[in-house]
């Protein structure tokens, strides 16, 4: 299946094919439809952080959401203090990259294992989880912004036209900078991927000695894959601010930073059109027992992930992948190689 | 002073003692379980059902936790973690995944609320100061069962072969036992130590399907600072983060006692990556 | 901020803008006219449980017997009821479909303040009357908004200055949960203490997730206090009510709690909170002719063995029946006519007694009750009539300043 385009243009084909989707989904749905999907885009970015440092760099970060939660902030801060959304955005974005930068020096100069890296990022969600709970003494403001504890920051101006305050983004505003953001995210780690040092963390992932022998820094490389991980993940908070026009602490609770780790293990480690699969999929079934009540979310989450972790640790997208190539092999194989090459 | 001294004693134990099963799974299996803190969660759940409907409070929790939360380890051991030794990342995540589902089946099961079990054994008092004499109980746990375990795997047969295990399973199956019993009694003993721990605290915190998570942030930074060894370096890490925390809730306030104690666990793994007891000159247990 | 300007933003999306006002036409959901759509947004699941499933049960009970009776303006009532989980993502979601698909005229609902805050700009964005019916903090000033339920000052004024008086109290020591609600409740009560010649010789915070309490415990003692004033909330510091008797204190200090209803009581032993007082505006053993009608039809609707109700049910079943009385005499239900119809004082003889609103403040007034608790229920020890919200009429006048959506803090 891959390779039948060249990667241009499937780009090309996946730009073109999101962006008359994106067009034509408010036609089609009720309001409520696409505040949800205006969510699950949101979501779908964090997700993408995620696919990128784990399944691309290798390093399992417990932290992703803690960054989504940080921008949140961040944006919210800016946004309160300045009544301008567009500083905002670039703190949402700037704020997490220089936290991630900090906290990933001393993980990664320290050469922690990976199994130490997903525990040390899990406490890190922990203490921020811990700290912002407690932020509801009168005292912890920034400029103008209360932190508030636990019952977060409310009231966040929505996204504005650059300059002009009173003109800001409604309902269908925000599907559409939502969707398309999530697409510029998507090209953006396409991009990053095909660079050299996109080359470099694969490469990294698969073995560890074998690029520090051919001379890279590793510490090096995944201290940038996580920076660039944790960028991308504050921008998918500004989003996420944005939606719910409030943030709070939940985004550094436990089950919040599950989250992203399903979305990526279901839909597919190693691609980044699996995780998005896996948000959207995933999140929508959350919705919809919430509402029946019928079963614990947990519960089937739960059981679902183990599933995953013990029969199909690949993720939907690979396991479809591999199904499609072998039958196209064994085709091929019949026909004795009549059909052409796919290369 | 003195009261102090015992709270900050009570903490350390506590500390050791939601630790301790944790520790074992990692230290003599290598596997990171990420359902650490639901065990601990079972044990409290069993004793709090087993004394409300009218068993003796020692035995629900001395007994009836114990054993039911080693069961669920058997369980837990045979279908999930056995399929997936040496990938400790998968195994990570695997168990992980079980905590969600543990955690949602107990709440579909007893609702989201919390029980509790009133505190036994009455108070004391110490210079016009009254405490709660439950306090040495946790601390008398803690010391036994570090002490038994270190006679365990010290002085016994099995303790032996258990170690022996960890180190080069082939050879001991050569010797005629089977591995896979080892690896399922050790993971089974560890969550029997972690459904125990759930239990002993349980009075204190009282007993709610998410109380997992209050427990899990501070069990694993405890164990992987610990290092290598698995009873003195969990007692020196959860001596030292123990000491840290009381002192800071005491001192200043409780607010920041917790994020003390992370922190300082941070700026720890940053100067000894490899924890507390690398720093040992003995290879202790 | 403006509201919402869609058609501001319109002419700056341009091409894409055109293709989005089409929609609003053929999305438009014709309603049955026989029908009126009320929403209501609880947590009937997740940690806030204990408080949020009796206030949706109390806002199924009223809208029921209201269609029972006819409807309201003789239009049966549509009520959508949404389970948030505890969860604020769902607030915000159901909120918004509530908004805008649904069509709500009014929603009641909200269960802590996190929640409040989340969904009050949204029903003022989208032009939807709300109600919010649990205790609270006070200070909410907003056009939009009606709270009846109590403040600090309806909760703590009366209390405090019986237990004061009575017991001749000189110094408080307090405990309270880190976040708004303990910020702010001690705040008026370190005023509302030393207008009676007593003193806050301790305010002590603690973080929702702490579990111990030996060192507040120790320190409790030490300071030898005449009275402990517990703001503690939820799940976790329930964790006091246990370990305090367990340092053998209870009696030996009196403790006043003001979070303390039948949802926390419930969860203890009866031996561990004897002698604890507290204060709301409604305990179901409030002994009246109108109480006992109402846990009649409590029990026929949600079985005799339905756990004990407290002051939320029942200012969420008042609030309902406000609303409805004002819609009434507005005689429509615009929102604007019956938010003035409101602001004339509607009042509602409910379970507890005569609670109507406050005209500046939208907020109610009504009987508070002091409690203490014998064997395990609760004892009505002192009432009073006609409690306003003082703290809130000291910073919001809606009447002078409509324009007004806030929430003062002191």
């Amino acid at each position: 299946m891959i390779g039948r385009l060249s990667i241009d243009g499937q780009m090309l084909a996946v730009v073109t094919l999101s962006t008359i989707l994106l067009l034509i989904l408010p036609q089609v749905f009720e309001i409520d439809t696409i505040l949800q999907l205006t969510l699950n885009f949101s979501f779908s970015i964090l997700a993408l952080s995620l696919a990128f440092v784990w399944g691309y760099a290798g390093i399992f970060s417990f932290g992703q959401a803690a960054f989504f939660g940080i921008g949140g902030y961040a944006y919210a801060a800016t946004a309160i203090n300045l009544g301008d959304s567009t500083p905002a955005i670039v703190a949402g974005v700037l704020v997490p990259t220089l936290f991630a930068a900090l906290f990933g020096y001393f993980v990664f100069y320290a050469r922690l294992t990976k199994i130490y890296v997903a525990v040390i990022t899990l406490v890190m969600t922990l203490i921020l989880y811990k700290f912002m709970g407690q932020t509801a003494k009168p005292d912890y403001m920034i400029g103008n912004a209360r932190l508030g504890g636990y019952n977060g920051i409310p009231a966040v101006p929505p996204i504005n036209v650059p300059g002009q305050p009173h003109l800001f983004a409604g309902p269908d505003e925000m599907f559409y900078i939502a969707g398309f953001s999530l697409l510029a995210v998507y090209v953006l780690l396409r991009w990053i991927l095909g660079t050299r040092f996109g080359k470099v963390i694969i490469g990294m992932r698969e073995n560890e000695k074998r690029m520090e022998l051919l001379g890279f820094d590793t510490r090096l490389y995944k201290l940038l894959a996580f920076v660039v991980a944790a960028a991308v993940a504050g921008f998918g908070g500004v989003v996420f601010t944005n939606w719910n026009a409030f943030i709070d602490p939940h985004v550094f609770q436990l089950a919040f930073s599950a989250q992203p780790i399903i979305w990526v293990m279901i839909g597919g480690l190693g691609t980044l059109a699996g995780p998005i699969l896996g948000t959207f999929i995933l999140s929508t079934l959350s919705l919809e027992l919430g509402v029946q009540k019928a079963l614990d979310v947990n519960l089937l989450l739960g059981a679902i992930f183990t599933f995953f972790v013990l029969l199909v640790p690949q993720g939907i997208i690979p396991t479809v992948r591999n199904l499609l190539e072998n039958r196209e092999a064994a085709a091929s194989n019949k026909t004795d190689g009549t059909t052409e090459s796919r290369g | 002073m003195v009261i102090a001294g015992i709270q900050i004693l009570n903490t350390v134990a506590g500390l050791a003692l939601i630790s301790l099963g944790l520790a074992i799974i990692f230290g003599m299996m290598r596997v990171m379980n990420f359902a650490h803190g639901e065990l601990l969660m079972l044990g409290a759940y069993s004793v709090q059902l087993a004394h409300s409907s009218g068993l003796n409070i020692w035995i629900s929790m001395f007994v009836v936790a114990p054993l039911f939360v080693g069961l669920v380890g058997v369980v837990i051991e045979l279908l999930v973690v056995r399929r997936l030794y040496g990938r400790m990342m998968d195994t990570l995540l695997a168990t992980w995944g079980l905590s969600l589902f543990i955690t949602g089946l107990i709440t579909m099961i007893f609702g989201n609320m919390t029980r509790g079990i009133s505190t036994p054994l009455g108070s004391f008092e110490i210079g016009g100061i009254r405490e709660s004499s439950y306090k040495f109980l946790i601390i008398g746990v803690t010391i036994v069962l570090f002490a038994a375990i270190y006679f365990v795997l010290r002085r016994t047969r099995v303790g032996m072969i258990a170690r022996a295990t960890m180190d080069n399973p082939s050879q001991v199956a050569a010797l005629g036992v089977n591995p896979g019993y080892v690896y399922t009694a050790t993971f089974a003993v560890g969550a029997a130590l972690s459904g125990l721990a759930g239990a002993v605290l349980a009075p204190l915190t009282g007993v709610l399907p998410t109380m997992g998570a209050a427990y899990i942030g501070k069990a694993f930074i405890t164990v992987i600072c610990g290092g290598e060894a698995i009873l003195a370096g969990t007692a020196s890490a959860a001596f030292l983060f123990g000491t840290i925390n009381q002192v800071t809730t005491i001192t200043l306030n409780p607010e920041f006692g917790e994020v003390a104690l992370l922190i300082g666990a941070l700026l720890m793994l940053r100067l000894l990556p490899a924890g507390l007891s690398s720093s040992f000159r003995r290879k202790l247990l | 901020m403006p509201h919402i300007s869609r058609r501001n933003m319109m002419k700056i999306t341009g091409a894409l803008a055109t293709s989005v006002a089409a929609p609003a036409i053929i999305k438009q959901r014709a309603f049955a006219a026989d029908t009126i759509e009320v929403g209501a947004l609880h947590d009937s699941s997740g940690s806030h449980s204990i408080y949020g499933k009796e206030m949706d049960d109390a806002v199924k009970l009223a809208v029921e017997e209201i269609n029972a009776a006819g409807g309201v303006l003789g239009k049966q009532i549509n009520l959508s009821a949404f389970d948030t989980g505890s969860n604020m993502q769902n607030y915000a979601q159901f909120a918004q479909r509530l908004v805008t698909s649904q069509e709500a005229s009014v929603v009641f609902g909200g269960v802590s303040s996190a929640s409040r805050e989340v969904i009050r700009p949204i029903f003022n964005r989208f032009k939807t009357l709300y109600f919010y019916n649990t205790f609270y903090e006070g200070g909410v000033c907003d056009k939009n908004t009606f709270v009846m339920a109590e403040t600090p000052a309806q909760m703590i004024s009366p209390s405090m200055t019986q237990l004061i008086k009575s017991k001749g109290i000189k110094r408080i020591y307090t405990m309270w949960a880190d976040y708004n609600y303990g910020y702010i409740c001690s705040t008026w009560l370190e005023k509302l203490a030393q207008e009676h010649g007593a003193e806050l010789i301790e305010k002590e915070f603690f973080p929702l997730d702490v579990t111990d309490f030996s060192a507040t415990i120790t320190k409790i003692q030490d300071a030898k206090p005449d009275l402990v004033v517990s703001g503690l909330v939820g799940g976790n510091h329930i964790g006091f009510y246990r370990q305090w008797p367990a340092a053998g204190m209870l009696g030996r200090i009196p403790v006043h709690c003001t979070v303390f209803g039948p949802w926390e009581k419930n969860l203890l032993q009866a031996s561990e909170i004897e002698g604890l007082t507290t204060s709301y505006h409604y305990y179901q053993p409030i002994d009246s002719p109108a109480n006992a009608a109402f846990l009649d039809r409590w029990a026929k609707r949600f079985g005799a063995d339905h756990p004990e109700i407290g002051t939320l049910a029942v200012c969420s079943y008042n609030a309902v029946n406000i609303w409805k009385k004002a819609v009434e005499a507005a005689g429509s239900f615009d929102r604007e006519e019956v938010v003035a119809a409101l602001e004339t004082g509607i009042g509602f003889d409910g379970p507890g007694g005569h609670m109507k609103v406050h005209t500046e403040t939208h907020h109610a007034v009504m009987p508070i009750a002091l409690a203490e608790v014998r064997n395990g229920e609760f004892k009505i020890i002192d009432e009073r009539k006609d409690v306003e919200p003082d703290d809130t009429v000291a910073v919001c006048d809606l009447i002078a300043n409509p324009d007004l959506s806030t929430q003062f803090q002191p």
